[in-house]
């Protein structure tokens, strides 16, 4: 009975977060969007430039970690990195974003004469970040476009997917070296699915703009532990970080420690109950040294330093006391949502506490499908209740009846 | 009944006036000779217990009572489709019609459709709907 107490909560948490996942129309849409745009850039191109150039997605849409924000139903938005094959000595920072830029000036301009009826989009707007440009597709979704280059030195800094190094722009004079490509097959190797790569066939033409598929989006559906554990943990952080983006731990810094110590657990009570010891141990390493988050692709040599996600920490200590606080709240919440003193509380006690880490609308929804649910398996004769009385697909069956009566 | 749920009691109490289960029978106002069953639910995995108590007098329609915890109020409102609040006295079939009659077994009607009305309670704990259909007397229409 206790291990199938924990299957019921764990099955909540997984409804409450699938209702979070991407829809198949929402991902329908971003593909579309983002298909429209690269092969926008690949016509436009070659009368812009001699260099050729690859477009492909980055980021949580890609790793299969994404949720939605808790503010707007529908909104998301997508990473993308436009590496443009130049050498790195023969342009600045500075020429890289604006070239880039003024290319998706003239998308944006185009986009809004001749696409926005076409493609149900009420407005679009173009602004730069300093490491990326961004187009706001109406109030419901937005493109990262990440500018970059092909990074010289990407044999020597990576041991995995090492070819595929980039130089970011991060300000206007040092570069930064990332390689998204490699973190995506790190990430699908501690995952142990077939979501990524297969999926990311490429459409190459003549030396020009190469532009990569999104990962179909069913494999994305698909929940994986790993996959559901980070996104438990970044929906619980973006419900009790509200609107505040102050010291708000990042989904990188969350996605890399727990895919780091996931060691393939099966579900997801498992799987956070074993990562989250091994975590809290790394951030109470802090004694004997400064923690970090390295990028799992580097080499990390002396010459070749790792990438270190959380940087920022070094700068101002409040992003660590902020994580760390962040995520021993977590332990506790979900200690407490599986804890055995809830075990006679009622579903509606759940409910609540589902609520206060992840969000009311979501859990309210979440229990009122499960009902609907079962009033159907009522209806069609499907419904069963076990000695103990509990209601599911073994036991007596449930016959027709009407509930009746009214104490006003 | 006692077969199908073994954590179960049954009793048959005498009337008032009788010497053996008169007391028991007089708290529970219970005026004829009437069969008692005592048993736990829990509708789900994580739901509460629930101590329930039906009665089937000798002549008459069986009633049901969630005894204990007691029935809550969601915002000040009773839950839908009960008799008496304050008895706990839930209303699981309609009343008159074939849904419910002398020949069924308690066991293979009742007691399943209170772990449904449970069910269907514990929700509307949590967002104030009734999803379990049904109707309420003097309104033709059912709930989908």
């Amino acid at each position: 009975m206790e291990q199938e107490r924990i299957n019921k909560v764990s099955d909540l948490i997984e409804s409450t977060i699938h209702e979070l996942d991407l829809s198949p129309d929402m991902y329908k849409f971003a593909y579309n969007l983002y298909e429209h745009l690269a092969k926008w850039i690949k016509e436009d191109s070659p009368n812009r430039f001699n260099a050729d150039a690859i477009i492909y997605p980055q980021g949580s849409m890609v790793t299969g970690t994404i949720i939605r924000p808790i503010n707007g139903k529908s909104a998301c938005d997508l990473d993308i990195i436009y590496c443009r094959f130049v050498k790195k000595e023969n342009q600045s920072q500075k020429e890289l974003m604006e070239e880039v830029g003024n290319q998706l000036k003239d998308y944006v301009k185009t986009f809004s004469k001749y696409n926005k009826e076409e493609l149900h989009i009420p407005s679009i707007k173009l602004e730069e970040f300093p490491e990326c440009w961004t187009i706001y597709y109406g109030d419901y979704f937005s493109m990262d476009i990440v500018p970059s280059l092909p990074d010289p030195e990407t044999i020597n800094r990576y041991s995995i997917m090492p070819e595929d190094g980039i130089c970011v722009s991060s300000d206007t004079i040092f570069w930064q070296y990332s390689n998204p490509k490699g973190y995506a097959k790190w990430f699908k190797e501690r995952d142990n699915k077939q979501i990524l790569m297969e999926q990311l066939d490429k459409i190459a033409k003549k030396a020009d703009v190469e532009i990569e598929k999104l990962p179909f989006w069913q494999n994305l559906t698909i929940p994986s532990p790993l996959r559901r554990s980070i996104q438990i943990l970044k929906r619980h952080r973006d419900i009790k970080y509200k609107g505040d983006k102050a010291f708000k731990p990042s989904s990188l810094a969350i996605t890399t420690l727990v895919a780091e110590f996931y060691s393939g657990e099966k579900n997801i009570h498992e799987s956070l109950f074993n990562l989250i010891p091994k975590i809290k141990e790394k951030l109470q390493s802090k004694q004997s040294s400064r923690i970090t988050i390295l990028d799992p692709t580097c080499k990390n040599t002396e010459k070749f330093p790792a990438n270190n996600f959380i940087k920022q920490w070094e700068i101002d200590n409040r992003y660590e006391t902020a994580f760390i606080e962040w995520f021993e709240m977590a332990e506790q919440d979900l200690l407490n949502l599986y804890s055995d003193k809830n075990a006679s509380s009622g579903m509606h006690k759940y409910g609540e506490l589902l609520s206060e880490n992840f969000g009311s609308d979501v859990v309210r929804k979440v229990f009122t499908e499960k009902a609907k649910e079962t009033k159907e398996f009522r209806d069609s004769g499907l419904l069963r209740t076990a000695v103990s009385g509990v209601l599911g697909k073994v036991g007596n069956e449930v016959k027709p009846h009407t509930f009746f009566g009214s104490d006003k | 009944m006692l077969k199908k749920y073994p954590n179960s009691k049954c009793r048959i109490l005498m009337p008032p006036s009788s010497r053996n289960s008169g007391k028991e029978a007089r708290k529970l106002g219970l005026k004829t000779q009437t069969l008692v069953w005592y048993g736990m639910l829990q509708p789900t995995e994580i739901s509460r217990k629930y101590k329930i108590r039906v009665e089937l007098p000798l002549k008459g329609s069986p009633k049901a009572y969630m005894e204990e915890p007691k029935m809550e109020m969601r915002g000040g409102n009773k839950p839908p489709h009960i008799y008496n609040y304050e008895e706990g006295k839930m209303c699981l079939y309609l009343p008159n019609s074939k849904e419910w009659t002398t020949f069924k077994r308690l066991a293979d009607t009742l007691i399943p459709w209170i772990s449904e009305w449970l069910f269907f309670y514990e929700i509307w704990l949590l967002t104030g709907e009734w999803e379990g259909g049904g109707k309420h007397p003097g309104i033709k229409k059912e709930e989908s």
